[in-house]
């Protein structure tokens, strides 16, 4: 671990704090959160679909970490906020971060928990809250060459709410929120075998 | 699972379901189940018309003059979508 791995500690504890204390209060959807310049893009999906490694693969290549798991959105303002736990590695993508090994993460771990300032230094910097600019629907395809496809606004609705947690419990706001992001940012479906050319094609997309 | 096979049953719409037009589409959640759906203009159309109690039946006229189709088919496609509808537990019986 690095240097920083004691203040990605402290985030860390302090998101979990956070997290406890105000759950109720935010929007949650299962999401990675990833920032470059003005853009943020939020990746929603399910535990298995990649947007760990995705997050990861952007955060290497410059762009800011705010979460590989959540997306806190606030009923109120509509903004993301930061939720930088580890990003959890899977043993199937250990050898898309061969660098890691140098840092002390063991080939023979179930998975990595990895502190994004091992993935680049100040990785987590100076992200308070983001409005949401894109929502990505990623989907590692073995058989797919990379394709970035505009989605209908009604479409990412659906998969927002599809991918949300206890959304339920905020009535008619949640449901809104969730709305407004749909309407608010530009949505795609992403089909790749390749991370590199995901976020290639992702940086592309916002720069 | 709702049964619906009566045209003339009269149903409305369930209490816990949000909707809301999204650039031009209308979109549907149900608080209590989580389901949630997009509506064609077809559907879109229907639940306009469900703001109040309605049947099969009731609507079948107007739709088929609406989108010009025979009664027959209207009031087959409704029953259906009807159907699918209160399985997703957006419409309950009205009674």
């Amino acid at each position: 671990m690095t240097q920083s791995g004691g203040l990605m500690a402290a985030a860390s504890a302090r998101n979990r704090a956070f997290i406890g204390k105000n759950e109720h209060d935010y929007v949650l959807v299962h999401a990675g959160v990833a920032q470059l310049g003005d853009a943020t893009l939020l990746f929603p999906g399910s535990p298995e679909s990649g947007k760990s490694t995705l997050v990861a693969g952007l955060v290497r290549s410059g762009w800011t970490y705010l979460s590989d798991e959540l997306a806190l959105l606030d009923p109120q303002t509509g903004v993301v906020m930061p939720y930088q736990r580890p990003i959890s590695i899977d043993t199937g993508a250990y050898d898309l971060f061969p660098e890691l090994r140098h840092r002390g993460y063991a080939p023979s771990a179930e998975q990595w928990h990895v502190d994004a300032e091992d993935l680049r230094c100040g990785a987590t910097g100076g992200v308070l809250s983001a409005i949401p600019t894109h929502v990505v629907f990623n989907r590692y395809d073995p058989t797919s060459s990379t394709t970035l496809a505009p989605l209908r606004q009604a479409t990412a609705l659906l998969q927002l709410i599809g991918n949300s947690v206890r959304l339920a419990n905020h009535g008619a706001i949640g449901f809104e929120v969730l709305a407004v992001v749909a309407e608010k940012t530009e949505s795609f479906s992403l089909d790749s075998n390749s991370l590199a050319e995901q976020v290639s094609e992702l940086s592309s997309l916002v720069q | 699972m709702s049964e619906l096979n009566d045209h003339r049953k009269q149903m409305k719409r369930h209490p816990d379901v949000l909707d809301r037009m999204v650039d031009g589409e209308l979109v549907l959640y149900q608080t209590t189940n989580g389901a949630a759906a997009v509506l064609d203009p077809l559907g879109t159309l229907i639940w306009q018309c469900l703001a109040d109690p309605a049947s099969v039946e009731d609507l079948t006229p107007d739709i088929a003059e609406a989108f010009e189709i025979s009664e027959a088919q209207v009031g087959a496609d409704l029953l259906e979508l009807f159907q699918r509808m209160a399985t997703e537990g957006f419409l309950v019986d009205a009674a």
